[in-house]
């Protein structure tokens, strides 16, 4: 049965009979279930991997080494990539845990040999990176990623649009038969880092 | 004179970039663009870093892969395979591209350029593919744009644009040399190296010759078996350097020498010697206005030509060339380029009468609107304003007089507009539309060439009265990709129209009276070609790859309708339809391709001089298929051997008027460095 607030008879048991305050009861109780049964759903949603939900991918991964040439000031050598995971939701850990796999011990792109370096949301400032990747699925903790990116004046990137489009990431990732690369200018502009015109005259400013 | 010519040029950009602020900009890193967006990345469809299936024209980009598995010894064999493209072989080393009809020797409607400098050449009015000063090691990619695009690059892209790039020496490493033997006395060797701090500085220097046996024929004239050992050469320096994060500065050196048997525009067999000479420099930088670009350069080039129909006559060129342009992105849905050059050409020999030569004003702009993700508009404007100069001595059987050339001026517009649609990120559809000038060449401008025929005098003189000519083009383009294939689909249909087309003194009706034979350079009149092309390229993960495409043009020519008159139809001298097809395979440290191609008759011509001037005589050239293809091996991580072949079909086959091309095998090292 689906809760309707239209079906109620009565909306509040004030000047009502015994039988209509039973009736009211019986509605409260079922409406009370029902929330519950909403939050369930929905925090379940939340926790569990959604079906359409594609972890980080090593395309993924190649596109975000190749962008970081793309800047005024490119980095070389080893690059510390900071891979920012919500350790108490699954979509967050199934994309660190990609990544990891992905980079191993260090995957060479172009002129940068990316070294991950898993960083739990909670204690994102423990370890100096110089670069930043946000998992998926960090919802508005991923201020703290902006923040740090900030602070540190690096550089963020996600698969995670939403993150993007929140300010909390400068540059989104979006890849499928053809690449769409998302920024943010604030968020960039927050993180000291710039890129090259041409690359910003191929991408979708925000 | 060179030497001075280069302080001019090195002055002038840096008084320029002075006025600028010294703003200026990074040019395109090609590379890390193509690794992001995974296909390749180009700006010669409106002067925006757009990937191809962006761009709003119909375009195929050749990369270095496909270059090296094509086999391919020269960049005219490399353009076989793209539809839509026409290349003739006249001679060993001598080659003929056009592009979408009005296929013709020595093509004037296509204009070629070496990472956005001009190799064509504006005295004849064509491209001496033999001397380009490039080693095909050194190519990161060839673009190719089909269809008008005089708005971007100017004069002479009336039927397309190629453009080729090379590998940037601020960005990428070329280290490799090859060798290469081959029957009929083939022999070449390339070297390209490359110094560099990476994003901070670094010089490419390649520089290759080779050396072949002109094809042997049963028809050649008695001319073309005098010159039988064609042979090229070239060195080219390119430098880059990056002063700051957000500038950059180039410098292009290039020399090249070649002699072969040629086809000069109309149609005469002769033996060319090019000397030809380039400095470039450039300027460029990200600033809050944009990424503003300043550059400038002097190409010199000297062509001796022996001809049984013309004698030897020596004929030097010059052109200076600046731009300054900015490109700027205005929110996130507009960007806009803004640019302004000016030309100074001439040419002068002294087997000509006296210097002819023009400048050229030019202002354009170019609007990018990308209206929501599924819709871009694009429009460009470019307005040229051309003025005639020219010296003495003129002939003195020139019914025009100095003043005539010298008052000489040309406005001529031009546009392109595209709108392209992508409802999603497989299907592309593209509304075209451009209009394009060519602009008379020198000779045929402003220029006399007297001889002595077999019983007359004979005038082929330049026409001050000469019109640019226009072709407009109509086009409509749908690419899908077709993931289940593998594989990508691309269609595109056109009407394209000229009208004013040009054609040269001797190609002109000619007059006789008292024993002189005189013609004028024309504007003969309009025709247009109504065609499209459609293909299919695709590869799969086991290493296999292929393509094929038909390609029609059907040519209406009404240039021999009432006077003035040629006697070239140009109606037939475009093959009506081409079909390619390719296969290829990678297993391991073997690659094998095969490119095929297949075109319908065609007619071609022969010129000689009769007892009143010249005599063109057609002659239809059948339908014939040419097939080439490449083995090869990497026997080291450094080491490649390969054996490839040209016209594989056949010892030898009929493809012009001219020489016949010869099955030639090769076999080349490649050791990367």
């Amino acid at each position: 049965m689906v809760f309707n607030p239209a079906m109620r008879p009565i909306s509040s048991g004030v000047g009502a009979t015994p039988n209509q305050t039973a009736t009211i009861r019986a509605w409260r109780v079922l409406a009370a279930i029902q929330r519950f049964c909403f939050t369930i759903i929905c925090a379940a949603a939340m926790l569990t991997p959604r079906a359409g939900h594609a972890a980080v991918t090593a395309r993924d991964i190649e596109v975000a080494g190749h962008i970081l040439a793309l800047t005024s000031n490119p980095l070389s050598g080893k690059v510390r990539v900071g891979i920012v995971y919500d350790p108490d939701n699954p979509i967050s850990t199934q994309d660190e845990r990609s990544m990891l796999a992905i980079l191993g011990s260090g995957l060479a792109i172009g002129d940068v040999n990316l070294i991950p370096v898993p960083l739990a949301i909670g204690n994102i400032t423990a370890i100096p990176t110089d670069i930043i990747f946000l998992t998926t699925g960090l919802g508005p903790s991923a201020v703290k990623a902006r923040d740090q990116a900030a602070r540190e004046r690096i550089l963020c990137m996600t698969t995670d649009l939403a993150a993007t489009q929140a300010g909390f990431c400068a540059v989104g990732l979006q890849i499928d038969t053809k690449v769409h690369i998302n920024i943010d200018l604030a968020a960039l502009a927050a993180s000291n880092v710039s890129f090259t015109e041409a690359f910003m005259l191929m991408v979708n400013e925000i | 004179m060179r030497l001075k010519l280069g302080i001019r040029l090195a002055a002038t950009i840096f008084m320029t970039l002075s006025a600028a602020g010294f703003a200026q900009a990074q040019e395109v890193n090609y590379d890390a663009l193509e690794q992001v967006f995974g296909e390749p990345v180009t700006t010669s469809a409106t002067g925006l870093p757009q990937t191809a299936s962006q761009a709003p024209a119909e375009m195929q980009i050749i990369t270095a892969d496909e270059i090296r598995r094509s086999g391919a010894a020269n960049i005219p064999d490399i353009l076989e395979s793209v539809a839509g493209v026409d290349v003739r072989h006249y001679g060993a080393l001598d080659s003929e591209v056009s592009i979408r009809g009005f296929s013709q020797a020595a093509n004037p409607r296509l204009l070629v350029l070496i990472n956005g400098r001009q190799v064509y050449l504006d005295d004849y009015g064509y491209v001496a593919w033999q001397a380009l000063p490039v080693q095909l090691l050194q190519i990161r990619q060839i673009e190719i744009v089909k269809g008008p695009a005089s708005a971007l690059f100017g004069f002479n892209a009336a039927s397309g644009v190629i453009n080729i790039i090379t590998y940037d020496p601020l960005t990428d490493k070329t280290n490799a040399a090859s060798a290469t033997i081959g029957t009929d006395g083939t022999l070449a060797g390339s070297l390209v190296s490359t110094i560099n701090d990476p994003g901070k500085g670094g010089v490419t220097i390649s520089l290759g010759g080779l050396k072949t046996n002109e094809y042997s024929t049963a028809h050649a004239t008695a001319f073309d078996t005098t010159y039988s050992q064609p042979h090229s050469g070239n060195f080219n320096l390119d430098g880059r350097w990056k002063p700051t994060s957000r500038t950059e500065m180039t410098l292009e050196l290039t020399r090249s020498t070649s002699t072969s048997t040629e086809e000069l525009p109309p149609y005469f067999d002769s033996t060319a010697g090019y000397r030809e000479n380039s400095i470039k420099l450039g300027f460029a930088a990200d600033t809050e206005f944009g990424v503003a670009t300043v550059q400038g350069y002097t190409n010199q080039s000297s062509t001796s030509l022996v001809s049984y129909a013309d004698g030897t006559s020596v004929l030097a060129e010059q052109i200076d060339d600046i731009e300054a342009n900015d490109l700027i992105k205005i929110a996130d849905a507009h960007a806009i380029r803004v640019a302004l050059e000016y030309r100074d050409n001439r040419a002068f020999g002294v087997d000509y009468q006296g210097a002819s030569g023009y400048q050229d004003y030019a202002a354009s702009v170019m609007w990018n609107w990308q209206i929501n993700p599924q819709f871009a508009l694009t429009t460009a404007v470019r307005l040229d304003h051309l003025s005639l100069s020219r010296n003495d001595p003129l002939s003195s059987l020139d019914r025009y007089s100095l003043a005539d050339y010298q008052n000489k001026s040309i406005s001529a517009p031009s546009f392109n507009a595209g709108l392209v649609y992508q409802p999603d990120d497989a299907d592309t559809i593209r509304w075209l539309l451009g209009r394009a000038v060519q602009a008379p060449s020198l000779v045929d401008f402003g220029q006399d060439i007297q001889r002595d025929g077999v019983a007359t005098r004979i005038l082929y003189a330049g026409n001050p009265d000469l019109q640019a000519a226009a072709t407009t083009n109509y086009e409509v383009d749908y690419d899908r990709v077709l993931p289940y294939l593998q594989s990508t689909l691309r269609t595109a249909a056109y009407l394209n129209q000229t009208r004013d087309i040009l054609t040269s003194g001797t190609t002109a009706e000619s007059s006789y009276r008292n024993g002189v034979v005189s013609a004028y350079a024309q504007n003969i009149g309009a025709g247009q070609v109504a065609g499209g092309e459609i293909g299919l390229q695709g590869a799969n993960m086991s290493g296999l790859r292929w393509n094929m495409s038909y390609a029609l043009a059907a040519v209406q020519d009404s240039t021999s309708s009432g006077p003035p008159q040629t006697p070239l139809q140009f109606d037939d001298t475009t093959p009506v339809s081409m079909i390619d097809f390719g296969l290829g395979y990678s297993w391991g440290k073997f690659e094998a391709d095969m490119q095929g191609k297949w075109q319908s008759r065609y007619s071609d011509y022969r010129f000689e001089i009769g007892q009143t001037g010249a005599v063109y005589t057609p002659v239809t050239i059948k339908n014939f298929v040419t097939i080439s293809a490449r083995l090869g091996y990497q026997l080291t991580p450094r080491l490649t051997l390969a054996l490839s072949g040209q016209q594989l079909q056949a010892g030898q086959t009929i493809e012009t008027a001219g020489l016949e091309p010869q099955r030639r095998i090769l076999f080349s090292a490649t050791y990367g460095f």
